[in-house]
């Protein structure tokens, strides 16, 4: 029941989000809002709010795990699982498939809205949609570990969303595809391997 | 008698800090047994070995014939572990079964019927997190028998608990070892808690299990 909350509030989220950031954009270069944000983020992109928008959206719905783990929920969940390699391969999938609906929303929306389109429909929509899926897995993964480090849902939500805007100022633009990919793939590996240990470490408080 | 649980030249260690060192130790089916020791001795620590939650450098641990290795766990033990373990924004209902919905062993008018047992049954409706300390010990007792486990493994289960409730939930755990045939094996720092309930007993002192009573 809890779950099925949340998920359907995330969902309700994402598309009061992206109405609002299409409605943001389709309000035209002048308005204040985009003065204001081209002046001090213009570096980002015109689309940076919007994919950063997801992420929160994708970030809030992995929130609810990392405080399941955090009031030690997850041992009896975990110990209800059979094994710990599944535990997690449920948890990995699941945030993969979360993702990957809610950027389908956010992309349908923003499809449906603009009128001169920008990133997902201007580029292949379903590589972008994947490559999408592939940074919010990164982001969720490196929330869930910098929760593991610090012990603190919010902290480490507030982090990884400061990583999304310093990343987005140093950069400045999307990398190719296959860097993404590359990139991406080699984070989520790395995060999911510290994830484990460290969890099971905290679960059973061998440190 | 069957042994229900076998640990054979068990040993773990921590950093360096040797815990338990070539323990042997097992119970029988129908058995209620006891551990007892210092803080710190490694009770918890054996009662999580033999859950699977912790993996042992040495030693072989067979739970009904089966195996236990860390990482994978045995499915007809129910835990209570030293952890708060239930979600405070949800009911204690809710805990209960989202819990539940992993095994699909029992259905939401068994949820209801094991608060009712553990004497919540009017606090279902509540967040946990308004729940006492010894409400949230009844819950988590709740969520060890609810599936029907043929061992129990309890640490520390009556912490929290007041006089009363302490004696109601011993009389509760007689029952099921006698109507159900269900292995006990709990920790306590209270040897008359112990005493009181277990036809075993065991001390753990210098990484050694030796049994006392």
């Amino acid at each position: 029941m809890l779950k099925k909350i949340t998920n359907i509030g995330v969902i309700l989220l994402s598309v009061f989000i992206g109405i609002t950031c299409a409605a943001f954009f389709l309000e035209g270069e002048n308005r204040i809002p985009i003065l204001i944000w081209n002046k001090y983020f213009d570096s980002f992109g015109r689309d940076y709010i919007f994919w950063l928008s997801i992420r929160i959206c994708v970030v809030l719905s992995g929130f609810i795990s990392m405080v399941e783990i955090s009031e030690g929920y997850t041992v009896y969940y975990l110990f209800r699982s059979n094994s710990i390699k599944r535990f997690y391969a449920k948890r990995v999938v699941s945030i993969v498939v979360n993702t990957f609906v809610y950027t389908l929303i956010m992309s349908g929306i923003e499809m449906l809205l603009s009128k001169n389109g920008f990133n997902a429909n201007n580029l292949q929509l379903l590589a972008v949609i994947f490559r999408e899926t592939f940074y919010m897995v990164d982001s969720i993964l490196l929330a869930y570990f910098i929760f593991l480090m610090v012990k603190k849902a919010e902290i480490s939500f507030l982090i990884v969303l400061a990583i999304e805007f310093l990343q987005g100022i140093v950069v400045g633009k999307q990398l190719s595809l296959t860097i993404n990919f590359s990139i991406s793939l080699a984070l989520i590996t790395f995060d999911y391997l510290l994830i484990r240990k460290r969890t099971y470490n905290l679960l059973t408080e061998i440190e | 008698m069957e042994k229900i649980i076998e640990i054979k030249n068990l040993s773990k260690t921590f950093k360096d800090n040797s815990i338990l060192e070539n323990v042997d130790f097992s119970v029988e089916k129908g058995d209620i047994v006891g551990l007892t020791g210092t803080n710190g001795c490694g009770k918890s620590v054996l009662l999580k070995i033999i859950c699977g939650l912790i993996k042992a450098e040495q030693g072989e641990i067979l739970v009904d014939g089966v195996k236990v290795e860390g990482g994978c766990f045995p499915q007809n033990i129910g835990v209570i572990l030293d952890c708060a373990g239930f979600l405070p924004y949800a009911t204690g209902f809710d805990n209960l079964w989202e819990l539940a919905r992993i095994r699909k062993r029992i259905n939401k008018d068994d949820v209801t019927k094991v608060l009712d047992r553990v004497g919540l049954g009017s606090s279902r409706k509540i967040p946990v997190g308004k729940y006492s300390l010894g409400m949230k010990q009844r819950l988590a007792i709740a969520q060890a028998i609810m599936e029907h486990p043929s061992i129990l493994v309890l640490d520390e289960p009556f912490n929290a608990i007041d006089e009363n409730t302490k004696q109601e939930f011993e009389a509760m755990l007689r029952e099921l070892n006698e109507e159900e045939n269900v292995t006990i094996i709990m920790t306590s720092h209270h040897k008359d808690e112990i005493a009181a309930l277990c036809t075993k007993v065991y001390q753990i002192k210098d990484k050694k299990i030796n049994l006392i009573s």
